[in-house]
């Protein structure tokens, strides 16, 4: 028999004793004759009872009936909702009943045997902390009805799941201390689809940013642009210690926070936003945010909001900024930058990498053009795995295409044939010998032409003496050597000037001289004919030579 | 004894060269040669305990240097003393005389009896 059923019997059985005891007592209370009295009596009171006990009995069916009817609707409504559903029995610990979706959200199965599935198996596998379900029963035992925010929940592959929690204690025709527990898993629901326009920009922020002004200006005007009551930080975050440098502040926020230059490092209080962003790589509301104050360097401003939203800004499948957002209580899916009270933007990792990526951008830009002025490329040779890594300026000495994966092979296409075993050779023969690469050799081009390139290399060695790598540089000397062999040429042939002035013009002429110095001692040794035939083939020889001068100079 | 080699591609150098030599007083044998590889053969024959050499440089096919060289090859710089007798003037020539112990005296061309005395009296 149910309990609401034993109310009109006990009305029945109390009303009938105190028929059947009220012949007795009557008659000492009333003067009356006692046959009078207990036939009047007894119709009378069967008939109270029995038209009271059928009253009262239609009235408890029906609002029995009422209430049964309101928790099947109530049930098999959330058998169908988005949330995973759960009605708990705190009393037994045990699920009475639940929805596909909870199994879903839980990621367990739940199984036939209802009485094995409850938060106490829960806390038994570990998938929620038995605190979190302490706090859940004493709210809900408090207050009736209470909500969770952000739970870690870790389902059965493993992962870290966020859920957000709703307990509330129900009314039940069967069951006593039954509650009812909405789960909602917000890992997804965070996503960046469900963001408000505002937070949307936020995320695009990454695609804006050009420069390092350009990623300072953004930020400078995401904040001065929003209401007047707005307060805006932007923060790089030191990973080592957690600490917080402020790099710019929106007028506002200066006038709030009792900033200065010697404060302008501090700490704030985590709220899970920077790990949870880091880990699930996806948005992090905090509804709760409590007692984060600003305590460094004197620094003691109550960070007075409530709810945070932090966005992880994602590039190459990797967390490389957070953009946080603290506030008081608002729907961050809703929200209108106009409805922001306060803001703070944790550009993170993000402005560090951009602060060395724009440097190195800078600094390889710099080293392409310097490289390409001086035609003058870098390489290195990987001995371990036998690869070749060249900078661009070497594509472009060699007069390859930039996607050609440079390796020995293509190296060789550019080498004369008959300097190829001889460059390899001298490349290997100073590895080995633990010598500077020091090599000047010609290269051919596709269409013939003819380069010249010096070549310098130095090798790193492991501590056994093998060759690691050799890092070197190649510079296209091809004016310089079209100069010297320039040089060379027009040198070879002023000595070959100076060689006929020395020895073949210098021969005749000696001749002459000594023919006429020695006259007096050979004119009885010779005759005039032969001296003048010999002076005549003399005259002829220094002309030719003179022609021969006249015609390399000329040249 | 002592052998006189003139040795000149110019046979009025070497004429020139012998007068010369005749002028300042020497009486012995003057052996002429015209191309430096006769005198290589004739220096692979040489029994003389001493050879002067009247030698000019710039000569086709064998010049003055290679015979030098050829001397030091066959170890005959003992017995031998060059004197070399040459149109050309280049510094170069006469620093490079220089380096070979053999080479006693260097003479530019014209030759004259006064040049070649001092050799032809030691």
């Amino acid at each position: 028999m149910k309990r609401i059923h034993k109310i009109p019997l006990t009305f029945f059985i109390v009303g009938s004793i105190w028929i059947l005891l009220s012949d007795n007592l009557e008659p000492l209370l009333l003067n009356i004759s006692p046959f009078q009295v207990q036939y009047f009596q007894k119709v009378k009171g069967i008939f109270f009872i029995l038209i009271s006990t059928g009253i009262l009995f239609f009235l408890i069916k029906s609002y029995e009936s009422k209430i049964l009817e309101e928790e099947i609707l109530y049930r098999s409504s959330r058998k169908h909702i988005h949330e995973g559903y759960i009605l708990y029995e705190t009393d037994k610990s045990q699920v009475f009943e639940y929805n596909p979706t909870a199994a879903k959200i839980l990621g367990i199965n739940i199984g036939s045997e209802k009485t094995e599935m409850g938060l106490q198996h829960l806390i038994q596998l570990k998938k929620i902390n038995q605190t979190i379900i302490n706090e859940i029963e004493y709210q809900i035992l408090l207050y009736g009805k209470y909500k969770f925010q952000n739970i870690e929940f870790i389902d059965h592959k493993g992962n870290v799941k966020l859920i957000n929690l709703t307990g509330e204690k129900i009314r039940s025709l069967n069951k006593s201390n039954l509650i009812e527990l909405i789960f909602e898993d917000v890992t997804e629901l965070i996503s960046k689809d469900k963001l408000s326009k505002f937070a949307l920009e936020l995320y695009s922020i990454e695609s804006k940013i050009n420069s390092e002004h350009d990623f300072i200006q953004k930020g400078l005007d995401l904040t001065e642009g929003m209401a007047e009551s707005n307060l805006a930080f932007l923060l790089s975050i030191n990973e080592s210690d957690n600490s917080f440098e402020v790099l710019e502040l929106s007028t506002k926020a200066k006038s709030i926070v009792n900033f200065s230059e010697k404060n302008k490092v501090f700490q704030i209080a985590s709220n899970g936003g920077l790990d949870n962003c880091l880990k699930t790589q996806k948005p992090f509301i905090n509804n709760n945010l409590k007692s984060n104050k600003l305590v460094k360097n004197e620094l003691h401003s109550y960070f007075p909001f409530t709810k945070s939203i932090a966005i992880p800004i994602i590039e190459n499948n990797k967390v490389v900024a957070i953009v946080e957002i603290a506030n008081k209580d608002v729907d961050y899916g809703a929200l209108d930058a106009m409805q922001i009270q306060a803001f703070v933007a944790v550009f993170w990792t993000m402005l560090k990498k951009k602060h060395s990526d724009l440097q190195l951008n800078y600094q390889r830009k710099l080293l392409q053009e310097a490289e390409s002025i001086a035609k003058l490329g870098s390489w290195e040779y990987n001995h371990l795995n036998e690869t070749l890594y060249w900078s661009e300026e070497i594509y472009k000495i060699f007069e390859i295409d930039e996607f050609v994966e440079p390796n020995e092979e293509v190296f060789n296409s550019r080498i004369l044939d008959e300097d190829k075993v001889k460059v390899k050779q001298a490349f290997f023969g100073m590895v080995e010998n633990q010598k500077q690469y020091f090599l000047i050799h010609p290269l051919q081009m596709p269409d013939g032409k003819i380069k010249f390139v010096e070549e310098r290399g130095k090798t790193e060695y492991s501590a056994d003496g093998k060759p690691i790598k050799t890092i070197g540089t190649c510079l296209d000397i091809t004016n310089k050597q079209l100069l010297i062999n320039q040089l060379e040429s027009q040198n070879k042939q002023l000595s070959e000037i100076a060689q006929i002035q020395s020895h073949e013009y210098r021969a005749p002429v000696a001749r002459i001289l000594g023919l006429i110095e020695s006259f007096d001692s050979i004119k009885d040794k010779i005759s005039e004919e032969a001296m003048r035939e010999v002076i005549y083939k003399s005259a002829q020889e220094i002309d030719n030579i003179i022609k021969k001068i006249n015609e390399k100079t000329n040249n | 004894m002592t052998t006189t080699l003139n040795i000149d591609d110019d046979p009025i150098a070497l004429f020139l060269a012998n007068n010369a030599i005749r002028s300042a007083g020497f009486q012995g044998e003057i052996m002429e040669f015209e191309n430096g590889q006769d005198v290589i053969n004739y220096l692979d024959k040489i029994t003389a305990d001493q050879v002067l050499l009247l030698l000019d440089i710039n000569m086709p096919n064998i010049s003055g240097w290679d015979i030098c060289e050829y001397i030091i090859e066959k170890k005959l710089d003992e017995k031998v003393q060059i004197v070399i007798i040459t149109s050309s003037i280049s510094k170069l020539d006469k620093i490079k005389a220089a380096n070979y112990p053999f080479i006693t005296g260097y003479i530019t061309k014209p030759i004259h009896m006064e040049d070649v005395k001092p050799f032809i009296a030691s």
